[in-house]
């Protein structure tokens, strides 16, 4: 009878993983943000034309061999202004999720290793920011300082930051009274530099590792709608979504147009998103192998 | 007289919240650029003119007194006035604030209506074929920006096959049922992204239930699956739904500002969005405000529920 389980186990179990395609849509996120990262490195030398160079003989073009994207409606090369878009969209992206970690990690660990009043204190202040909508505030405080890409994506790092707080914060506290941390104390370990970035950093920073991920994601489309909304990139700069915005403006003639940026940033999202649940899944003790 | 102690301790918790929500919003103002008088009246105005909205601010008092006028005037109902129109901040929310709110609506019923049962079926078929077909595309569909996903259901619903208005109807007062119809393309651009997020939470709860031991005694006793599926490991995973829920009511009405913009429906978000653009900080101050006091309220909600749900948080 035993036998029979642990046959049937063995053959429902790892025989299933080994054949199924489960492992596909990995492999092509990982291709699709490699191709995302050679086009951002490589803007200035794929890029058939100047992103910004306007051509008022050939507007709102279809596409052609000249132009395989068609061209907007000042004439603008569609192919070069998703090239150097995607260099945009990327540091945009880039810059919010680097200053959520910046301000997320510190804080977190605060929270979580000092606990009492730190804790107390910046728990409430991320309650608080987390009582908004994350867009809406972005929105607030980017309409307030006056519309630009870099104080959008600041704004979009600081409505971010919350989720790493609380990561960061459960993890630490997780780790502080286990027996390394106490071995450490017990050799006079104490304070910033001697216990918590050589001792308890590295062991709480795996999550936020796969979070970053997730949250590269959220920056992007952030960005794309801040941006079709005008408050994020600036005229003439092209990025995912200032492209989009323009054509959804000229949709009627020329809808095709706004497949293009939507495809862009919703793979690009999907990759990073099925990475971050990929490395997820390979951190997690309590899966073996694979 | 649990329930009366249940809120009255939900509602006791989300005050302070509550303030320091509103501290934000007040300092959010205090960034903008240079003077504020300045940016209001432009940089040509008179310098009596320029007294004349300080003092209309409050902007000579000390920060803490002018906080305090702003919340007590607040809490009556007075956002004050728009800086362009002179109209009342609150009545221009209030006239905006039905449409985002029914949206919303609409839309966490249709995320709901297809993030549970695929959910639930991903969970009941976990490691299958269909299992990964369902969270591929449910990463898939988080990945869609939702105003991209409402452009896209434009051309196929609307210019395509003609079944649904595209942007521009008519407003809620004036012709309901027709507005109401222009509000199924945008709550399902709003709906699919947020039932993405439904079926992933829900498919992980539900595996971790399914595998449970009360489970397999409801196994044993050869309940039929069905019931113990829908009934009770989906009961048992009712408190992280309620998480959800209270999460995806945030985002689908920040989500909803952006879409609002796509289809051109008169809700806050194009409010917040002229206002933008206009500087109107008066206006995009109370959007934000309100906004925050809307999600509170929900998660407020959500907290009393999960006190009721579950007698183990006291």
């Amino acid at each position: 009878m035993t036998a029979i389980i642990v046959a049937a186990d063995s053959f429902v179990g790892p025989s299933r993983e080994r054949f199924s395609s489960g492992r596909a849509p990995v492999v092509a996120s990982y291709v699709i943000l490699a191709i995302v990262l050679a086009v951002v490195v490589s803007a200035d030398l794929i890029a058939p034309y100047d992103p910004n160079k306007q051509d008022l003989d050939a507007i709102l073009l279809g596409p052609s061999a000249a132009h395989p994207f068609g061209t907007d409606d000042l004439g603008r090369d569609l192919v070069s202004r998703m090239i150097y878009g995607t260099r945009v969209s990327v540091l945009a992206a880039g810059q919010a999720v680097a200053i959520a970690v910046l301000i997320g990690v510190p804080l977190g660990l605060a929270a979580g290793y000092v606990g009492k009043a730190a804790d107390l204190v910046i728990m409430r202040v991320v309650d608080a920011v987390m009582s908004f909508p994350a867009i809406v505030l972005a929105i607030g405080i980017t309409a307030t300082l006056g519309p630009d890409i870099t104080t959008a994506m600041t704004a979009v790092g600081v409505v971010m930051a919350p989720t790493i707080i609380r990561l960061m914060r459960a993890q630490t506290m997780s780790v502080k009274g286990a027996t390394f941390v106490e071995a450490a104390r017990s050799f006079g370990a104490r304070g910033v530099r001697r216990l918590i970035l050589p001792h308890i950093l590295p062991n709480v920073i795996q999550p936020v590792l796969v979070q970053i991920a997730i949250l590269m994601g959220f920056a992007l489309i952030a960005e794309a709608s801040l941006s079709f909304l005008q408050l994020g990139v600036q005229p003439p700069t092209a990025s995912w979504g200032s492209v989009l915005s323009r054509a959804y403006t000229f949709f009627d003639q020329t809808p095709m147009q706004i497949f293009i940026p939507g495809i862009a940033i919703a793979l690009t999202v999907f990759a990073l998103n099925i990475i971050g649940d990929d490395v997820q899944r390979r951190l997690d003790p309590k899966r073996k192998g694979r | 007289m649990r329930v009366l102690r249940v809120v009255g301790t939900s509602l006791l918790t989300a005050v302070p919240t509550l303030i320091l929500a509103t501290f934000i919003v007040f300092f959010m103002q205090r960034l903008i650029p240079g003077d504020p008088a300045v940016a209001l009246a432009g940089e040509y105005a008179t310098p009596e003119r320029l007294a004349e909205i300080r003092a209309d601010l409050g902007l000579d008092q000390p920060m803490l007194v002018q906080y305090w006028d702003w919340i007590r005037n607040a809490f009556t109902g007075n956002l004050g006035a728009s800086f362009l129109s002179g109209q009342p901040v609150t009545e221009q929310i209030l006239s905006r604030l039905p449409l985002t709110l029914l949206l919303t609506l609409f839309a966490l019923i249709v995320a709901v209506v297809i993030g549970l049962p695929t959910g639930v079926w991903a969970a009941q078929n976990a490691e299958s074929r269909l299992d990964r077909f369902l969270t591929t595309s449910a990463t898939l569909g988080l990945a869609m920006p939702n105003f991209w996903l409402g452009m896209m259901l434009i051309i196929v619903f609307s210019m395509g096959l003609g079944l649904f208005p595209g942007p521009g109807g008519p407003s809620l007062q004036d012709d309901p049922a027709e507005a109401l119809r222009g509000l199924v393309l945008p709550a399902m651009a709003l709906g699919l992204v947020g039932g993405a997020e439904i079926c992933r939470q829900v498919r992980s709860a539900m595996i971790e239930n399914l595998g449970a031991d009360y489970v397999r005694t409801h196994r044993a006793k050869a309940l039929p699956e069905s019931r113990i599926v829908w009934l009770h490991a989906l009961k048992n995973s009712s408190l992280p739904f309620a998480t959800i829920i209270g999460l995806q009511v945030s985002r689908l009405i920040g989500s909803a500002v952006v879409v609002e913009a796509v289809f051109g429906l008169p809700g806050l978000g194009s409010l917040v969005v002229d206002a933008t653009n206009q500087r109107d900080y008066a206006v995009i101050q109370g959007v934000v405000l309100v906004a925050a006091v809307v999600v509170l309220f929900t998660n407020t909600l959500v907290d009393i529920s999960y006190r009721l749900l579950d007698p183990r948080i006291s």
